[in-house]
């Protein structure tokens, strides 16, 4: 399973999809839509851990902050999901926004599952269903490219206009 | 394979509930997943209009609310505040409170008890406290609290002859309509996160979203155009784009001609307000105003959003008018995608109680005021006392009641506590609404320990002190909300049962909907509706509830009369130049289980400072901060964010002490947005400091002018 970021902000991401086989699932987060609410993460907590009290300690989505610099000052947070072991942010690189560990380290306990109750139902996985913004994305790599063409559309709408008023 | 979408458990249930979230004013529709009555999961309901399957922490946090232990099961009491509580029953509770509120009558009068409520309170502790207020004679009644701007005195009822807690113009299903949202003070992607799904819809279909506020929120890096300004500060930065607006003869003075008056008003106030005026007072580079008013300008319908569930408590006059002035100056009122949309809206306003206005006190003025302080006070949950602690606020008074579901400061510095029943453990109604909703919540299980609902204690204190007889006092909070229905004339038509989610279409119905004819399904070429009742208020060719004008106003017509208050600009200190604020974190789940949602700053405890602030006063993160205010100071660890401006300090709602450096206020529940204060940093020169701020502060506005 892989997690791909995507934002009209961002210059180059959708292309990583093509690299994927068709089949392959990919869990997609639309930046633009995200408020960060943290929703995702409580839900792979009741998900996962429900019968914890208090609700802290477990969940393996996480909103991790950072500075987009390079686009404007402001806040940008990404649900961030490590797909190998439990500290996602020690490796995650901006530039790149695939997450990944190079060293695969053992001993974590908390890496994703994938759902796979809900999976096995047919069912997207629990921070995918759960979202308040509903802008996480769940399926194969075939599904979210059309997920995505409206996005895409809408980007090839923003550069035309742009071309017009410079025009 | 393609997965689906669907709000399903995987976990194994036999019976499937619906009603709606009662953790804020938006109302989401919920699913409740049961097994042998016991709750299994919590999922949204795809069917309701609001959140169309989605929940926000906070309704999510429900699931781990049920069988909390840190919630109140037993009623508490002791004679003094020295003593330590001693758990009691329900009716030696009431015999407790009724005697004692019985003595305070006798020895102080009537006029000596306070039922304090705010706007966000349940519905049944609002109008129950309301009832009993009357039943006592006592004039201190929960809506003489409300904030004042949004009461019946406020510039928005003088205006639109309908108080701002009743003016939600459009539904928020008609905010995708508009070409224009703006998004004034206050951070709605963390207060109301559900509210902001339908404005990020009209922005994906190409509306521009503008958002006015003084800190990098998260609601300001998904508009389209932000704009940060000195705190308190917003309103003469509207000001100054109304006046390019009507400089540019943009607008449609048509609308203006037709259905508005005092526009000479209007254009007198904003005069003022020029180019540099503005850069100065905001703190803000010129050609930002400029593109701001090009936006406006250029854009129609404009709809605008004032303030969330949090920061409304803090908006004034001014700001509310400034807001419905640019509504009307560009006629976006009465049609799809315009209006000015206030949350938390209820058609209830519990005025006239005995004759005397409402919203014109406030709870901190009463307590901090000499001589009449009241001697009795029933409060809910752990309400905020800007200007006061809580603890030393309640101990001076005789008798203070705190219902409440989990322990918290008021409920702690009282003489009694009284533990309340969750809104999914009994049924009762959802007045206060994000979308003009009217819904109800069901109960889904029964309350742990002696856990009621408010209107139970209401009545049960009311029949124990003799204050009328059972019969005035309708029996369970299920029937005294349908009563109260059906006594509004703003909701007449409906009761109780055409409010329950699991035989009625979701989503409740969209108030007014008056006792002439039942509430139907709205459709227009632009709302294909599937909630009952009407999406745009002050539509041409319809009056309004009630009166046969299309606005409710004597004239028939929205005045632009500016309030006095609009004549004068916020005062500059040069003894204490920094602002301090404060800003929810997501919620005030501390009660909750202890989860905080905002992320990992969320859970950061001190104060915010931005890093060219920290470097002039030779701050590095974590050393601790003097924060000076007029009456009291505080210490508080320095978390250095450029998301605060430099002349910003930001601290947590609930940080110990921040409440007591506010002034106390005048009226309402509201207090000021912002604090004036100096700071520097501890066991540091204080004159030092306050030369390198000045210094840091004269720099920044030579930039703000070289940059326009």
């Amino acid at each position: 399973m892989k997690i791909v970021w995507v934002s009209t902000r961002f210059s180059r991401l959708e292309a990583e999809l093509d690299k994927l086989p068709e089949d392959e699932n990919v869990l997609v987060v639309d930046m633009d839509r995200c408020i960060s609410c943290g929703a995702c993460e409580l839900a792979c907590q009741a998900e996962h851990r429900a019968g914890d009290m208090p609700p802290q300690g477990g969940p393996r989505i996480f909103m991790t902050r950072m500075k987009d610099g390079a686009q404007d000052p402001s806040t940008v947070r990404l649900p961030l999901s490590c797909r190998h072991c439990g500290s996602p942010c020690e490796f995650q690189d901006p530039q790149n926004f695939w997450v990944t560990c190079p060293s695969g380290r053992e001993g974590r306990a908390q890496t994703c599952d994938g759902c796979p109750d809900r999976l096995a139902a047919g069912l997207m996985p629990a921070c995918a269903t759960r979202c308040s913004m509903k802008c996480i994305y769940f399926g194969t790599a075939r599904d979210m490219w059309f997920v995505l063409s409206e996005k895409r559309l809408r980007k090839m709408g923003e550069v035309m206009a742009e071309c017009v008023e410079e025009r | 394979m393609t997965f689906r979408k669907r709000q399903e458990t995987t976990r194994p249930f036999d019976a499937v509930r619906r009603t709606t979230c009662g953790n804020c004013p938006t109302g989401c529709g919920l699913k409740i997943f049961m097994k042998a009555g016991q709750v299994v999961d919590i999922l949204g309901d795809e069917e309701h209009p609001g959140n169309k399957g989605s929940v926000c922490p906070k309704g999510l946090l429900t699931y781990w609310h049920l069988g909390n232990g840190a919630r109140l099961t037993r009623p508490r009491i002791r004679e003094r505040l020295s003593e330590p509580f001693r758990s009691v029953g329900w009716d030696e509770a009431l015999d407790f409170v009724a005697k004692r509120l019985q003595g305070c009558v006798t020895a102080h009068g009537r006029d000596s008890v306070a039922v304090y409520g705010e706007e966000t309170d349940p519905f049944d502790y609002l109008a129950g406290g309301d009832l009993f207020a009357r039943a006592l004679g006592s004039p201190l009644a929960p809506a003489r609290f409300f904030p004042g701007p949004f009461g019946p005195d406020g510039a928005i009822a003088r205006m639109f002859g309908l108080p701002a807690a009743q003016l939600l113009c459009n539904s928020s299903r008609d905010w995708c309509n508009s070409r224009c949202i703006l998004l004034y003070g206050g951070d709605i992607a963390a207060s109301d996160p559900l509210a902001i799904g339908p404005v990020m819809d009209a922005r994906d279909r190409g509306a521009l979203v503008l958002c006015l506020g003084s800190s990098d929120t998260v609601t300001a890096a998904k508009a389209t155009m932000a704009v940060r300004v000195r705190p308190g500060t917003e309103s003469v930065f509207l000001r100054g784009a109304l006046r390019r607006l009507l400089a540019a003869g943009k607008g449609d003075p048509e609308f203006l001609a037709e259905w508005t008056e005092d526009e000479a008003s209007l254009r007198k106030t904003v005069q003022d307000c020029t180019d540099d005026s503005v850069a100065r007072i905001c703190g803000v580079a010129a050609d930002e105003l400029e593109r701001f008013a090009e936006i406006l300008g250029q854009t129609h319908p404009v709809s605008v959003i004032a303030g969330d569930w949090f920061s409304r408590r803090s908006l004034t006059d001014v700001d509310l008018w400034s807001c419905a002035a640019l509504v009307a100056l560009t006629g976006s009122l009465g049609i799809p995608g315009g209006g000015l949309n206030l949350f938390g809206v209820s058609p209830f306003s519990f005025q006239a109680a005995g004759g005397r206005p409402a919203h014109d006190l406030s709870l901190p003025g009463l307590l901090a005021g000499s001589g009449s302080a009241p001697a009795a006070v029933f409060l809910h949950g752990d309400p905020a006392l800007p200007g006061l602690d809580a603890a030393a606020a309640l101990g001076s008074v005789e008798l203070a009641v705190c219902l409440s579901q989990y322990p918290g400061a008021a409920s702690e510095a009282a003489h009694v506590s009284i533990p309340l029943s969750g809104w999914l453990e009994y049924d009762g109604l959802l007045p206060f609404s994000n979308g003009r909703l009217l819904q109800t919540h069901r109960k889904v299980m029964d309350a742990p320990g002696e856990c009621r609902p408010a209107y139970d204690f209401w009545r049960g204190l009311a029949l124990a002190m003799g204050l009328g007889d059972a019969a005035a006092w309708a029996d369970g909070c299920a029937a005294f909300c349908d009563a109260q229905l059906r006594a509004n004339p703003l909701t007449s038509g409906v009761g109780l049962a055409d409010l329950d989610p699991e035989t009625n279409i979701p989503g409740g119905v969209l108030w007014p909907c008056p006792g002439d004819k039942a509430p139907e399904l709205e459709r227009t070429r632009f709302i294909n509706a599937v909630t009952r009742g009407l999406n745009i208020l002050f539509e041409r060719n319809r009056t309004f509830p009630g009166t046969d004008k299309r606005f409710p106003t004597v004239s028939g017509r929205v005045s632009l009369a500016a309030p006095i208050s609009a004549q004068s600009n916020p005062p500059e200190t040069q003894e204490r130049p920094l602002r301090l604020v404060v800003r929810p974190r997501v919620d005030r789940v501390a009660a909750w289980g202890g989860k905080v949602a905002d992320g990992p700053e969320g859970t950061m405890d001190g104060v915010r400072v931005n890093p060219r602030l920290a470097l002039a006063l030779g701050l590095r993160g974590g050393d601790a901060l003097e924060i000076e205010a007029a009456h009291g100071g505080l210490r508080l660890a320095a978390r250095l964010s450029d998301d605060v401006a430099p002349d910003v300090l930001w601290v947590p709602e609930g940080t110990p002490g921040a409440a007591a450096l506010f002034a106390v206020p005048e009226r309402g529940a509201g207090g000021a947005p912002f604090a004036a204060v100096a700071a520097h940093k501890a066991g540091a020169d204080r004159e030092a400091a306050r030369r390198a701020v000045a210094a840091l502060l004269a720099r920044n506005s030579q930039h703000q002018e070289a940059r326009s």
